[in-house]
């Protein structure tokens, strides 16, 4: 594990470097790409364990925040959608030099696996492989389940406490985050894009959603051949666990994306 | 203003501790002033709840204060340690590690440990064992209750129809309350680990003991709108040792409408602004020499882990369970 910051000055980007730990033929690398929000505290965590168990299978893998996020420069407040984009092509950039590799595998859950989604769609011939971990394909419906998380978290938290009244205040989910944000994410629309997910593409679901259905049949459309949407039954890392539950993890989703990428 | 720094490291034996620090602009540092070092909260990576550590360490680090933000063994991005150490030990030893890497590379010997939930209760627990510390912020730590918290629990459930439904028909949790606790407020039968215990009441009461002998001012910020319920007036710290002289070290506050995590950004700012306020009023004593007491809190440690494997405390975990 190591830790290390790339980027540029003005947009200073805090990752993590777990190196391969088996030797392979071929050097392989992956690029973690985070959720957004309250959603990240809780997904760090199943995230670490992903990222070093693909280390145990040969991979470079980064996992790092976006600007604005985690350990990241930045302030909530001063985030857009397109600058997170452009953090995923420089930590893609940072993995293939410190990997010595051509292309990456790019894994993203929620959010994160929008951004992925939309990186690839790109036509960038550095995505080797894509992994979309119950992605946001809808961004009004990503909103609103977002808005559910938080109410309930917040009513969990407190006695009497709901979100009106810090809504009233002007932050979403108790953070200060402004409304251009929420207006890319609420752009976002991976069916409209789903024709440019690489053929080598893997989608989890463990949480069924409206948009699910219309998903289904954009991916199995796909022009390279049909991408299925996989169901996985197990718990979401990105809510916040309770006392039964704490600490652990998903351990079926993450069984399932190492052994799709290092069969 | 100049922007703070901000930088990481991996500390430690095998380095397997990560620490991010946050320095003060280049030449408006406060050098003799101490270091102030943030502990998890339970399970959740140095970074905090809404990012709330990252923002504080900003906010100190701006007005000339070094803040460091690790991650325990097994915890945010540290690796899990090798040896067999209960998880409470491991967190002790982990912030000896963090204070003596401060000391060793930097120069400092003193320094304030914050913490929320069970990172507050790590740094109580800690703060009387070592010289080098010279106060603790605690945000709702582990607080036993006491009759006037038991007061105002009651007249609040009092407050709400479907209490009364159940304490009519003596079903409900209010009427066990009443029964239990006001008829016998010293039985110290808790459930097992919870602030009720009288064996964690001792075991506060002692680590309070070595904080005070050790001269460690104390924050304490308790709030009052939490799900875990465990504190309802700003004094309840002060009524919960009434044999421990807490006064002369501790500021005390009270946050009504906060809930435990602070989740909302009104309950962070004013959050931040009494932990500033504090740190830069408070009467911090000045480096004294001495060696860090780690037999005599191991013993203490060892005493309160026996409950090990009972104990499940607001979801830190702080004297049994497994962090990952």
């Amino acid at each position: 594990m190591t830790p290390l910051y790339f980027g540029t000055g003005q947009r200073r980007l805090f990752g993590v470097l777990d190196p391969a730990q088996a030797r392979s033929s071929q050097a392989q690398a992956a690029v973690i790409c985070y959720p957004w929000g309250p959603e990240y505290i809780f997904a760090h965590r199943a995230l670490r364990y992903l990222s070093r168990q693909l280390a145990a299978r040969g991979f470079n893998v980064l996992r790092f925040d976006y600007y604005g996020s985690g350990d990241s420069a930045g302030n909530e407040s001063e985030v857009r959608l397109c600058g997170w984009r452009q953090d995923i092509v420089a930590a893609i950039e940072e993995l293939k030099d410190i990997s010595d590799v051509k292309a990456v595998a790019l894994i993203g859950l929620r959010l994160g696996a929008s951004l992925a989604a939309q990186i690839a769609a790109s036509c960038r011939k550095d995505v080797a492989a894509l992994v979309l971990w119950d992605p946001a394909i809808s961004g009004p419906e990503h909103l609103e389940v977002l808005e559910i998380e938080w109410t309930e978290m917040a009513q969990r938290h407190s006695t009497y406490l709901g979100h009106e009244r810090e809504r009233r205040r002007g932050a979403r989910y108790g953070l200060p985050i402004s409304e251009e944000l929420a207006i890319d994410v609420a752009a976002i629309d991976l069916i409209s894009i789903a024709d440019k997910m690489p053929s080598r593409t893997l989608c989890l679901s463990t949480k069924p959603l409206p948009s699910h259905a219309a998903w289904r049949a954009a991916l199995e459309a796909h022009p390279g051949g049909p991408i299925g949407l996989e169901s996985v039954s197990d718990i979401h890392p990105w809510v916040e666990a309770d006392l039964e539950t704490v600490g652990q993890l998903p351990l079926a989703a993450i069984g399932r994306i190492t052994g799709w990428l290092a069969p | 203003m100049k922007p703070v720094t901000e930088n990481v490291y991996t500390v430690g034996p095998g380095k397997s501790l990560v620490a991010a620090v946050t320095e003060p602009p280049r030449g408006a540092g406060k050098n003799a002033a101490p270091v102030i070092v943030i502990l998890n909260t339970g399970i959740i990576h140095r970074v905090g709840h809404q990012r709330k550590f990252v923002v504080l360490a900003r906010e100190l680090a701006a007005r000339g204060y070094l803040v460091v933000r690790f991650d325990f063994g097994g915890i945010g991005d540290s690796e899990r340690r090798k040896d067999n150490l209960s998880a409470l030990e491991g967190c002790l030893d982990d912030i000896r590690v963090i204070l003596d890497w401060l000391e060793a590379s930097r120069g400092h010997r003193r320094s304030i440990l914050l913490g929320l939930c069970s990172g507050a209760d790590h740094a109580i627990i800690y703060a009387g064992s070592d010289p080098r510390v010279v106060g603790a912020g605690l945000l709702d730590p582990m607080i036993p209750p006491t009759r006037r918290f038991y007061l105002h629990y009651i007249l609040h459930r009092l407050t709400r129809p479907r209490s009364w439904l159940s304490f009519v028909t003596g079903n409900g949790r209010l009427f066990t309350t009443v029964r239990k606790r006001l008829l016998k407020p010293k039985s110290g039968q808790g459930q097992a680990g919870s602030p009720e215990d009288e064996r964690v009441r001792l075991f506060l009461k002692n680590v309070y003991a070595r904080a005070i002998e050790n001269n460690v001012q104390l924050l304490s910020v308790l709030t009052g709108a939490s799900d875990t319920r465990q504190s309802s007036y700003r004094e309840q710290i002060l009524d919960a040792f009434p044999d421990l002289d807490l006064s002369p070290l501790l500021r005390a506050e009270f946050f009504e409408d906060s809930d435990h995590l602070f989740l909302f950004e009104h309950d962070r700012k004013r959050l931040n602004a009494i932990i500033i306020d504090w740190i830069e009023t408070a009467n911090f004593r000045e480096a004294q020499e001495g060696a860090v007491g780690t037999a005599a809190l191991t013993k203490l440690v060892r005493g309160i882990a026996m409950l090990s494997g009972q104990i499940a405390m607001f979801g830190g975990q702080v004297f049994g369970g497994q962090l990952i």
